[in-house]
């Protein structure tokens, strides 16, 4: 049985895939925590119980993410950029630029049958990334879900002019405070973030179709709001937090 | 006995100021020096003459033709580089704070901003005049005019002016004369025909071992370390017209190692490096990255003639691709690529450095119609601070990997 694995050890969360002959044996995603290297292997073995596939049975584990060098077990390590360009043409074959919004940074990929012809990356700044997102849901005392939720009841928007998470979210509780419309504020902030990631979708140049990636993808407030400042539609796969993980198990199916 | 560890450490325990002025050390340093590189017996040398003051002292900025300077027997003191030299000895920190302190924004050139910082805090020779040119660096003139302010001395502005055609190359030529002039009168000094001949004919030589270097470049697989090449690019702009340029460069090329080299991929290197310790180069060499060449130490003049001197240097600062439209540098690096059989360029886009950052977008766009792959990385070449290690090795990895 030849089974492969892949691990995207993301800031925030670490995804695992194992797989058997392209099908899915297994699918799990655990917070990362503070030790990267043993939530990596805890995830590993978490997979492999619920199976009950032995370790010996995996001929590789292709790394990805953040912490993919503290993966001591890993065959082999591939950046998320490569991994989530491969995952998606795995769902979406059509697909010929990606937006991957993870926890700390936030990439466009510029892809051709799952290689990667270019990429832009956020720089030591947390604006436009999910940990943006929490800090200002944490703000509305809000979960994710809720806050992008409450985005979509807005009939207009506030703007948000800072652009540095931490004077955002001052902006962010001053506005509250004034007693404004919070589903505008809420919609303010999905835009804040979709101004900053359009940015680098045309640092590249637009192409479609286009999807997204990483957990921010499931925020049906940003995706909107992207789908507003980019003047397109965006797929997204079932599973766009697993994409990572699964571009990097196929890869380590194709590089044996 | 290792010379740059002594000075390094003579650094951190603060007691260098008071011996970078001592003779009496330099005394003593000279008795190791017979062993050192030709590299560490010429900044000895630069050190001890112009902080001892045995000759005038000139702080030239980076693209200042040397060859004026020491066809009149001063010493070109290279701010720039001394600034990546503090830098690649990890003590950049302190002198740029300094200068920050002082209202030098962190959004200017973090070379400025160090060199400042050695002048604020007293570890700088006296100048005994400032030289500087328009040409490229835009931040250049108007930090040397700071420094010639701090230092009370007379700052000498040479304007480089349009696209390098013949008016302008006149104009230059005039410009350089003028200069000439005004030093001649500030050290009541002539420079005389054996003097233009002398420094010409150690310019030339350099140019004769750069143009070897340069055919090195371009064998497969690269027998030149990149990492060093961006490591010497000060010095070519320092030891122009002095006797250590040739013997500085022909010694390292002596020096290359015979091979065998592990060459994976071959990258052409825009601007200048990060010169403080970071794990850039290691990750690149572990690789098999060759860095094939870079900009700077690429460009290469034609001879110069010691009847026509003013007219000879305005031709090698106009040979600079990096000056004039966009267009000149785009397409000399282009060719440069296919030159060295690159397959890829990574530009190093330093903080604060206009005129290469503003240019990386269109440079990235005609290298991506040849089918060459193109990474801007963005950083910083002095400042530690900037280095974010863990977003930079994912975008070179990232890059490595569509290679």
């Amino acid at each position: 049985m030849s089974v492969f694995c892949g691990l995207d050890i993301g800031s925030l969360a670490t995804k695992g895939v194992l797989l058997k002959d392209l099908h899915p044996l297994a699918e799990k995603i655990i917070p990362t925590g503070g030790n990267a290297p043993e939530t990596a292997l805890s995830l590993f073995q978490e997979l492999l119980e619920e199976v009950r596939v032995p370790a010996k049975e995996v001929k590789a584990v292709v790394a990805t993410g953040y912490g993919r060098i503290s993966v001591p077990f890993a065959t082999r390590t591939i950046t998320e950029i490569s991994c989530h360009a491969r995952g998606i043409a795995h769902f979406m074959p059509q697909v010929k630029m990606l937006i991957d919004l993870g926890g700390q940074d936030s990439k466009a990929i510029r892809l051709k049958n799952g290689k990667v012809l270019d990429f832009v990356m956020n720089d030591k700044c947390a604006a436009g990334t999910g940990r943006f997102l929490e800090v200002m849901a944490q703000s509305f005392r809000l979960t994710l879900g809720e806050l992008g939720s409450l985005s979509l009841q807005a009939k207009s928007e506030i703007t948000i002019s800072a652009t540095c998470t931490v004077f955002a979210e001052s902006e962010v509780i001053g506005l509250i405070a004034r007693g404004l419309p919070k589903e505008e504020i809420a919609r303010g902030i999905m835009n804040a973030i979709a101004q900053r990631m359009a940015g680098m979708v045309n640092r590249l140049g637009l192409e479609e179709p286009l999807a997204m990636s990483g957990g921010v993808a499931k925020n049906p407030g940003v995706v909107k709001a992207l789908e507003r400042e980019l003047g397109t539609t965006i797929l997204i796969p079932e599973e766009p937090q697993m994409i990572g993980a699964w571009g990097a198990a196929l890869l380590a199916s194709e590089n044996v | 006995m290792n010379l740059s560890n002594f000075v390094q450490s003579k650094l951190q325990d603060g007691s260098a100021l008071r011996l970078l002025r001592s003779p009496l050390i330099y005394r003593f340093l000279s008795l190791f020096l017979g062993k050192q590189s030709p590299s560490v017996r010429f900044s000895f040398h630069l050190a001890r003459d112009a902080y001892l003051k045995r000759k005038p002292v000139a702080f030239a900025s980076l693209f200042f033709p040397t060859e004026l300077v020491y066809a009149l027997g001063m010493i070109p003191f290279p701010l720039e580089v001394i600034a990546g030299l503090i830098s690649s000895m990890g003590m950049a920190v302190p002198f740029l704070k300094k200068a920050e302190e002082k209202w030098y924004s962190q959004d200017l050139c973090s070379f400025h901003r160090l060199a400042m910082g050695l002048a604020l805090e007293g570890y700088l020779p006296q100048p005994d005049l400032v030289l500087s040119l328009t040409s490229l660096c835009d931040g250049s003139y108007r930090f040397f005019n700071n420094i010639a302010r701090e230092f009370r001395v007379p700052h000498i502005l040479v304007e480089v002016p349009g696209n390098g055609k013949a008016k302008d190359r006149e104009f230059l030529a005039s410009q350089l004369r003028r200069a000439r002039a005004q030093l001649e009168a500030h050290l009541e000094r002539k420079i005389a025909a054996s003097d233009w001949q002398e420094v010409f004919h150690h310019s030339n030589s350099l140019r004769e071992e750069l143009l070897k270097i340069s055919s090195l470049q371009s064998q497969v697989p690269c027998p030149v370390s990149g990492e060093a090449a961006l490591g010497y690019v000060g010095l070519i702009f320092t030891c122009a017209g002095s006797p250590w340029g040739s013997e500085l460069f022909a010694s390292w090329r002596e020096s290359l190692p015979g091979g065998p080299y592990f060459e994976k991929h071959r990258l052409f290197w825009l601007h200048l490096r990060p010169y403080y310790p970071s794990p850039i180069f290691q990750f690149l060499r572990e690789r098999g990255v060759s860095i094939v060449g870079d900009e700077l130490s690429s460009y290469l003049w034609k001879e110069l003639d010691p009847e026509k001197p003013e007219e000879s240097l305005s031709s090698k600062i106009y040979s600079n691709f990096g000056l004039g439209p966009i267009q000149n540098r785009i397409f000399s690096i282009l060719s440069l690529v296919r030159e060295r059989k690159a397959q890829g360029v990574i530009s190093f886009s330093h903080r604060g450095c206009r005129q290469s950052t503003g240019g990386a977008f269109l440079m990235k766009e005609v290298l991506k119609e040849e089918g060459i792959p193109c990474l801007i990385l963005d950083g910083d070449c002095v400042d530690p601070r900037e280095l974010n290690w863990e977003q930079m090795r994912t975008r070179i990895e990232g890059f490595l990997e569509i290679l």
